[in-house]
């Protein structure tokens, strides 16, 4: 059967059951209700708070456990008894059943459920690793991505910014624990409500949770996607409750941290002719230029000093941020809606003409449903749908381009304005570059985003099949849309030549409307359907999860893709103390040869609370301790390496390059055979060991937790090594591996001392990674493998280089020149020049004097701290948040570009010269013959290691007395701030160690502040 | 609730059901796709995937880093004005660099092509007898055309490495390829059974299977020229230590058969200044054909003066180079005395070559004149317009005309060919007067009859080759002949190697000239040294280039590297 049929009648199973259900409800009534509460041992409790919601109706329980309620028949109830479980009930389900009460444990009241895939679980009771972050401790800021309010919050989880920091970007990445690939296919996958979703988007004020799986007991059950971790988001719910209706309003500024400060037309006309004088080319700018540069009388038409960073940025740009919920339900229908406004302003100044304004703005629109319908006593539906709209403003002339134009062109390059009013232009530089042009009359692009969010999950209890079992159907729907519009327009510089007249560049044409651009169609759609076992047999639990999965994604151009699988878990509880959980996936991909496209995940673990065995009792300080420990086996099958999909098979190409015949010059196409394929390729098989514990302390006022991890990674791919005379290549073969270690911590203090509450809280992860097998050539000599180095290396200009020379220092004299070996990468080496060491001692440098080395982007450690703490109305939080180990490469920035519009730029006021050569930092000058000192090598490394006081926040909160008069239950005022503070061994060097492309080559990565305020009713 | 058990009921069902077609959920098998059979068993896939097998040629003369740099720079008629990378490798001696740096190098990149045009030409040659018979696949052809091709990426290998591995059929990803070299002989022999075959099966642009559609395909002519050529270089030097005169004698019969061959087929061209323009020539024996070329790339960032619109004026002749041409008049060298050389007006009267080849200070160009003067007026220095101390300009004050046709200019955006010359008729000439002075004792008619053809063509019209010359002296005019004739062709660089001369001419002083515009319009010239970065290195060792040092490294020791490269 086609999936397509099932779909439709799957979903129409769900619509009709639905509606039977509904239909089978009961008009309310009044009814008197007569029952008794026992505890689990049948022993009646007395004084039990028993109320109604949305009432203030409320009876206590006599001593007999006996009470007499009356009420309609579509309220909840609500029994409340300190040391049990609030227990909430629909008034017709209290049938003359005795009510039972569980007493709390303690890690098992309502607060402490762990969303693990499929099921929820008391934290007592998870022996696998799982680290959540509650979605309201998360700060409240105007930040069009949620990455940044993430990082440091959650042991084991590094976040860190890998891309443009641009309204409507904020690009990152997510690690989880560690890196075991050096391979391109580490991200790990975010689930929203179980299924894949983009998350960075979301408000923080739809999240519930977070929670971060990292080990093979909660990962295995995603067979052979799970490897690289999850990240489990769980939305918000209504309560049956009250209904309650929040609104936040903020507004904020933004300024960019770091920015290039560009130099003046003297400095730069002088640098440039230093340059060429070492390059042994006579200087361009002439000394009267040079004078007529300094002396700020002389014609700015002719001798133009520009500043592109004060003029076209500007230093504070504003957000807003609107946010409105509603939540509330009974026993039949539970709800909670959110809407929200964000706005980002760009930093562009003098990017408006009277037609647009092409400054950089993102605007998102959030909303989102979720609906809870208790349809009779062994049917429950959920029906959340979530939608975003996202308008990305920004000059059609590209981000990118607008940057560059602005950040490296030097001050002289031409006056914005010519004398005659128009745009001012030079061959010289990118002459199709004045940014005065590009903003103002350069067009404009909007990006328009549309996502439609559904899910629709049933869950039917079978109790009359078997006491326990429950049914389960999950089906998603996500849409996404991209389409691209604006005007365009296009513009003529000029630039006044001796002779007076103008050269032109580019044709001026007036700004008409863009073509509409289709961007992006993207279509996902999840099924996860099975069943539930969940039962106490007296002291005995035991929970049986299983779940068919099937998946398709859709984009447009390509091949839908597909996947599915079975994931089984079966968890068994004795005393509540000591637990067991077996988990099971039989996961296929479309990767694989047909026959060998299916594998068994499976994976163990177990947790014991000492604490609660008899020789721990007397142990006062130790309010609880549990150790756990898990094993298994997950999977990859995300070949991003490969160069293409299915590369089992080797394929032929009929639109390869053709070779022409006749003079007629219209050849044919040629059919060319493409890599050859690999018919064994194979997923990566990735074990996780993870051994750790949880305890609590002095009085339940420490909350500890520590864990040892342990992966490793097979069948990594890596290029094959046949040689060329084959005159083919294999795509790749499953060959090499990896691994790493390290140990993650967390703590947390809650103190309370009369009205002041403090709460003070630190993690820190460890980790240390190691090529264990790749594919190199036989004879490479031995510094120059990447087998027994750490995976992954230093990101330089969008790759990744773990191969470079070691310097020694910059050549200062002739002489030191004359008895080092011969550096053989320029024509000449002079002093000021770059000096390397022999590495293989054959008297020369050359290529075999690069080496291996362990440098990093990604860090060995990384850590978050901070506290919170309130005094009667006031509030204040921190976070910092920092790395360790880590390694950035500033060659690009210092060198890059060219003479005219890349590297004599701030950094060269620092070059070597005779005069300075005791405090150079770089080498000297040249416009030619450069290749020695742009070789990748560590003189061009800095630790990237820092110390970010990540975000703050200090808040008030009215006093009731106030707030009373108005109906309101809270109303605060906060302010907060994100990229405050930052410790850093950069030095002087105007660079962002977690992102030094920001401000530099890229957008600026921006400080934020706002002042907020929530409301409550 | 009776009721309800039933969609229960059905639910479960479409569960199992949703399970039970697991199988063809992920059978994604792309139906668009083709394969091993659909290619050969069509004849249109199969004649293309042949076709496919010329792309592996070295087809171009500008190719290193894309269009960044050609043998001439690395041998002794050009340098590299802006140092370029893969060319400054070559010139320091660096060529394992060079074998790993940017694309189409001449070491690491042709190695890997060739290879993989020789495993296209073993795979069709096994498949041909599959392949339906049909008339837009001529068998007979293609199986010459696979035996040319793979002749040719042979002697390409061989020109550069000395011996390689010899690949003659189809092998798996699972075989065992890690081969040994065979001998350089082995090689040459291996390659003339398939340029024999080749001779044997090709037809010629008059027969049934070629005509004006398929001008450009290797023909009869073509495989003998190839022949003619490998020969040359088997006999040459470096290849034949011991000077085995049988070896010339073959060299000098092939020629001598195509030169016979060629009677009313092939002929020189009147014109020599186009010889690289034109669509169809007498001279042309085969050609990469190739539609008009586009200003970008090649031309503005490689070949043309910042002043005409270029960007990057790197293609820039020696003086060295220049020193060359004789004197019209009188057929003699500038520095020979009674050549009637005047070194302030160093450009008047030399070979009608030097105008087609070299534009210099003062050469007419697309109405204007090249300007590569300075001039010093004070403190200010003025430089036409050709010129000026950027890199962006020329390092020796010329410019390569061969490489620049008038056309391209800053304004228009003109196109035009530039051919890419496998064979043409002047070079057989100077392969057989080669070969025949070699294989003689002393010069008899015929190399001066093949030598003075080429002086004689009409636009360039050179005084005979003097007669009474020994065979050293002839060796050395037939030499100087090959330069002039054949400059800038993707020739020099190998000659010098297989001539083992790379010591004395390319390690020698690099030349430029310093043109200064006086104040009464008129200019001084003086011939300088050029900068270090434009000084070259060249031991004997560089007359083979390394194997590719990560193919050494993936071998196991099964390959061995050439003398003097060992690391």
């Amino acid at each position: 059967m086609k999936f397509n049929n099932i779909r439709y009648i799957v979903f129409l199973s769900f619509l009709f059951i639905t509606w039977l259900g509904a239909s089978a409800q009961k008009p309310d009534e009044q009814i008197t209700i007569d029952g008794k509460v026992l505890d689990k041992n049948r022993v009646p409790v007395p004084g039990v708070n028993i109320s109604v919601q949305e009432s203030r109706k409320s009876v206590n329980t006599a001593a007999d456990g006996s009470f007499s309620l009356r009420c309609s028949s579509s309220d909840m109830i609500i029994f409340q008894m300190p040391g049990y479980a609030t227990l909430r009930k629909a008034a017709l389900e209290l049938d003359s059943a005795a009510v039972i009460l569980t007493p709390t444990l303690l890690y098992a009241g309502d607060k402490d459920n762990v969303y693990i895939p499929f099921g929820v679980r008391k934290k007592r009771e998870v022996s696998a690793t799982i680290s959540t972050l509650d979605g309201d401790k998360l700060p409240q800021l105007p930040s069009s991505s949620l990455n940044t309010v993430l990082a440091g919050r959650l042991p084991g989880l590094f976040i860190y910014q890998n891309g443009s920091q641009q309204p409507g970007y904020d690009v990152s990445s997510f690690l989880i624990r560690g890196r075991s690939s050096y391979n391109n296919n580490q991200e790990a996958v975010v689930l929203v409500d179980g299924v894949q979703r983009a998350f960075e988007s979301m408000d923080p004020n739809e999240i519930e949770s977070i929670s971060v799986l990292k080990d093979a007991a909660s990962l295995s059950w995603y067979g052979m996607y799970g490897a690289n971790g999850i990240v489990y988001v769980k939305t918000k719910r209504g309560t049956a409750s009250g209904t309650k209706v929040t609104l936040d309003a903020q507004g904020g500024i933004q300024t960019p941290m770091r920015i290039v400060s560009p130099l003046d037309s003297y400095t730069f006309a002088s640098l440039y002719n230093e340059a060429q004088q070492n390059s042994g080319i006579s200087p361009l700018y002439s000394p009267e230029t040079l004078q007529a540069y300094q002396d700020p009388s002389s014609d700015s038409y002719l001798y133009p000093n520009n500043n592109f960073i004060n003029s076209f940025t500007k230093d504070i740009t504003p957000v807003q941020r609107y946010i409105g919920t509603i939540s509330g339900g009974n026993a039949f229908i539970r709800y909670y809606t959110m809407l929200s406004f964000l706005n980002q302003g760009g930093f562009y100044k003098g990017a408006d003409n009277p037609l647009y304004d092409a400054n950089t703005n993102f605007k998102r629109y959030n909303l989102r449903t979720n609906i809870d319908l208790h349809v009779n006593k062994s049917l429950d539906v959920s029906l959340d749908v979530g939608g975003r709209i996202t308008n990305l403003r920004f000059p059609r002339a590209g981000t990118a381009n607008i940057l560059d134009a602005i950040y490296n062109t030097p001050a002289n390059a031409f006056p914005v304005l010519n004398r005659d009013g128009s745009y001012g232009g030079t061959s010289l530089f990118n002459s199709n570059d004045n940014p005065l042009a590009m903003l103002q009359a350069g067009g404009v692009s909007t990006d328009v985003g549309r996502n439609l969010l559904a899910t629709i999950d049933v869950k039917q209890k079978l109790n009359s099949i078997l006491e326990g079992l429950s049914l389960n159907a999950l089906y998603s729907y996500d849409v996404r849309g991209l389409f691209r519009y604006g005007f365009t327009q296009s513009y003529e510089l000029r630039e006044l030549t001796s002779g007076g007249t103008y050269n032109t560049y580019g044709t001026a044409a007036i700004a008409t409307y863009a073509s509409n651009e289709f961007r992006e169609n993207f279509r996902n759609n999840e099924l996860w359907i099975g069943f539930d076992y969940d039962r106490t047999f007296g002291d005995h639990g035991v929970n049986f999860s299983t779940r068919f999965n099937s998946r398709v994604a859709t984009t447009f151009l390509a091949l839908d893709e597909k996947r599915q699988g079975i994931s089984n878990r079966l968890t068994y509880n004795y005393k509540q103390r000591y637990f067991a959980d077996l988990i099971g996936s039989y996961y296929g991909s479309e990767n694989f040869m047909p026959g060998k496209r299916y594998g068994f995940f499976p994976a163990f673990s177990a947790g014991w609370i000492l604490s609660e065995e008899q020789f721990l009792k007397n142990a006062h300080f130790l309010d609880y301790l549990k150790i756990r420990g898990s094993y298994g086996l997950m999977g990859n099958d995300a070949l991003t390496t490969l160069s293409r999909r299915f590369s089992f098979n080797t394929t032929w190409n009929r639109g390869g390059t053709g070779y022409n015949f006749g003079t007629s010059f219209a050849g044919a196409n040629g059919s060319t055979e493409r890599t050859l394929g690999n018919p064994d390729l194979t997923w990566e098989k990735v074990t996780k060991a993870s051994l750790g514990f949880d305890s609590r302390l002095m009085k339940q006022a420490v909350t500890l937790s520590a864990d040892y991890f342990y992966e490793n990674r097979k069948d990594l791919l890596t290029a094959s090594l046949l040689p060329n005379i084959l005159g083919q290549s294999l795509v790749a073969v499953n060959e090499g591996e990896g691994e790493y270690r390290g140990f993650e911590t967390d703590i947390n203090i809650n103190k309370k001392i009369g009205a002041f509450n403090l709460n003070l809280f630190g993690n820190y992860t460890y980790t240390k990674s190691k090529i264990v097998a790749i594919n190199e050539s036989a004879g490479l000599p031995a510094y120059q493998k990447r087998a027994g180095q750490a995976i992954s290396s230093v990101l330089q200009s969008g790759s990744y280089i773990s191969s470079f020379l070691k310097a020694d220092g910059i050549f200062q004299t002739q002489e030191e020149i004359d008895n080092a070996p011969v550096q053989r990468f320029s024509g000449t080496v002079k002093p000021g020049d770059i000096r390397y060491k022999d590495i293989n001692n054959d008297n020369v440098i050359d290529n075999l004097d690069f080496v291996n080395t362990d440098y990093n982007f990604v860090p060995k450690s990384f850590y978050g701290f901070g506290a919170s703490a309130s005094y009667k109305s006031f509030d204040i939080a921190f976070l910092f948040q920092g790395t360790g180990g880590r390694t950035i490469s500033i060659k690009d920035l210092i060198n890059s570009g060219t003479n005219n519009t890349g590297y004599i730029n701030q950094f060269s006021v620092n070059r070597w010269t005779p005069e300075t050569a005791a405090t150079a930092e770089y080498p000297r000058l040249l416009t030619a013959d450069r290749s020695n000192n742009t070789q990748n090598s560590d003189f061009w490394l800095r630790s990237g290691d820092y110390l970010r006081l990540k975000n703050a926040e200090i808040g008030y909160s009215l006093p009731s007395s106030v707030i009373s008069k108005f109906r309101m239950s809270s109303c605060r005022f906060f302010l907060s701030g994100l990229n405050l503070l930052t410790f850093d061994s950069l030095g002087d060097l105007p660079l962002d160690p977690e992102l030094p492309e920001a401000g530099y080559v890229t957008y600026p990565y921006m400080r934020t502040w706002s002042l907020g305020v929530n409301v409550k009713f | 609730m009776v009721i309800y058990k039933r969609y229960i009921i059905a639910f479960i069902a479409i569960l199992l059901v949703q399970v039970s077609c697991k199988k063809d959920f992920l059978n994604r098998t792309p139906g668009i796709e083709l394969d091993d059979a659909r290619v050969f068993g069509d004849p249109v896939q199969a004649a293309r995937y042949a076709d496919n097998a010329y792309n592996y040629l070295i087809n171009d003369y500008v190719r290193f880093n894309a269009y960044r740099g050609s043998t001439s720079q690395a041998s002794d008629e050009a340098v590299s004005g802006n140092s370029e990378r893969t060319v400054t490798t070559l010139n320091r001696g660096l060529y394992h660099d060079h074998s790993t740096s940017a694309s189409l190098n001449d070491i690491g990149d042709v190695w890997e092509r060739a290879y993989q045009g020789i495993a296209i030409t073993n795979k069709m040659l096994d498949k041909i007898a599959a392949v339906p018979q049909a008339p837009i696949f001529p068998a007979r052809r293609i199986e010459g055309e696979m035996h040319f091709i793979r002749g040719f990426l042979y002697f390409e290998l061989t020109k550069r490495f000395g011996g390689v591995p010899i690949i003659d059929k189809v092998y798996g990803v699972n075989d065992d390829v890690n081969l040994p070299r065979n001998s350089y002989e082995e090689c040459v022999s291996f390659m003339l059974a398939d340029i024999n075959k080749a001779i044997e099966l090709l037809g010629n642009d008059e027969d049934a299977e070629y005509g004006p559609s398929n001008y450009g395909r290797a023909t009869k002519g073509a495989a003998m020229a190839l022949k003619t050529r490998a020969l040359l270089y088997a006999a040459s030097p470096l290849n034949n230590p011991q000077n085995d005169k049988t070896k010339w004698k073959d060299a000098a019969d092939a020629a001598k058969a195509l030169i016979d061959f060629a009677q009313g087929r092939y002929s020189l061209q009147d014109e020599y200044s186009n010889l690289l323009n034109v669509p169809e020539s007498p001279e042309y024996i085969m050609i990469k054909i190739r539609g008009n070329r586009a200003i970008s790339g090649m031309f503005q960032d490689f070949a043309m003066s910042p002043a005409s619109g270029g960007q990057q004026g790197q293609m820039n002749p020696t003086q060295n180079h220049v020193d060359m041409y004789e004197m019209k008049a009188t057929g003699k060298l500038p520095e020979e005395s009674g050549s009637g050389y005047d070194p302030q007006k160093p450009y008047l009267g030399r070979d009608p070559r030097f105008y087609a080849n070299i534009l210099y200070n003062s050469a007419p160009w697309q109405g204007k004149q090249i300007e590569t003067w300075s001039q010093t007026v004070g403190s200010n220095i003025f430089y036409g317009k050709d010129f000026g101390n950027e890199i962006k300009y020329t390092a020796t004050r010329y410019y390569c005309r061969k490489y620049w046709p008038e056309v391209y200019q800053a304004t228009g955006g003109s196109t035009t060919l530039l051919n890419y010359v496998f064979f043409r008729y002047a070079e057989v000439l100077l392969n057989y007067a080669e070969a025949q002075n070699e294989y003689l004792d002393a010069p008899d008619a015929t190399v001066y009859s093949a030598l003075n053809e080429i002086r004689k063509r009409p636009s360039v019209l050179m005084p005979d080759i003097p007669a009474g010359l020994n065979k050293e002296q002839m060796r050395k005019a037939i030499r100087h002949e090959r330069a002039i004739e054949l400059a800038f062709e993707d020739h020099r660089w190998y000659d010098i190697m297989r001539w083992k001369i790379g010591p004395e001419v390319v390690a020698a002083p690099m030349y430029g000239m310093d043109v200064v515009k006086n104040t009464n319009g008129t200019f001084t010239y003086t011939k300088v040294l050029l900068g270090p970065n434009f000084q070259k290195v060249y031991d004997s060792h560089q007359d083979r280039y390394p194997i590719p040092r990560n193919e050494l490294y993936k071998s196991k020791g099964v390959l061995v590297q050439n003398p003097g490269w060992e690391n």
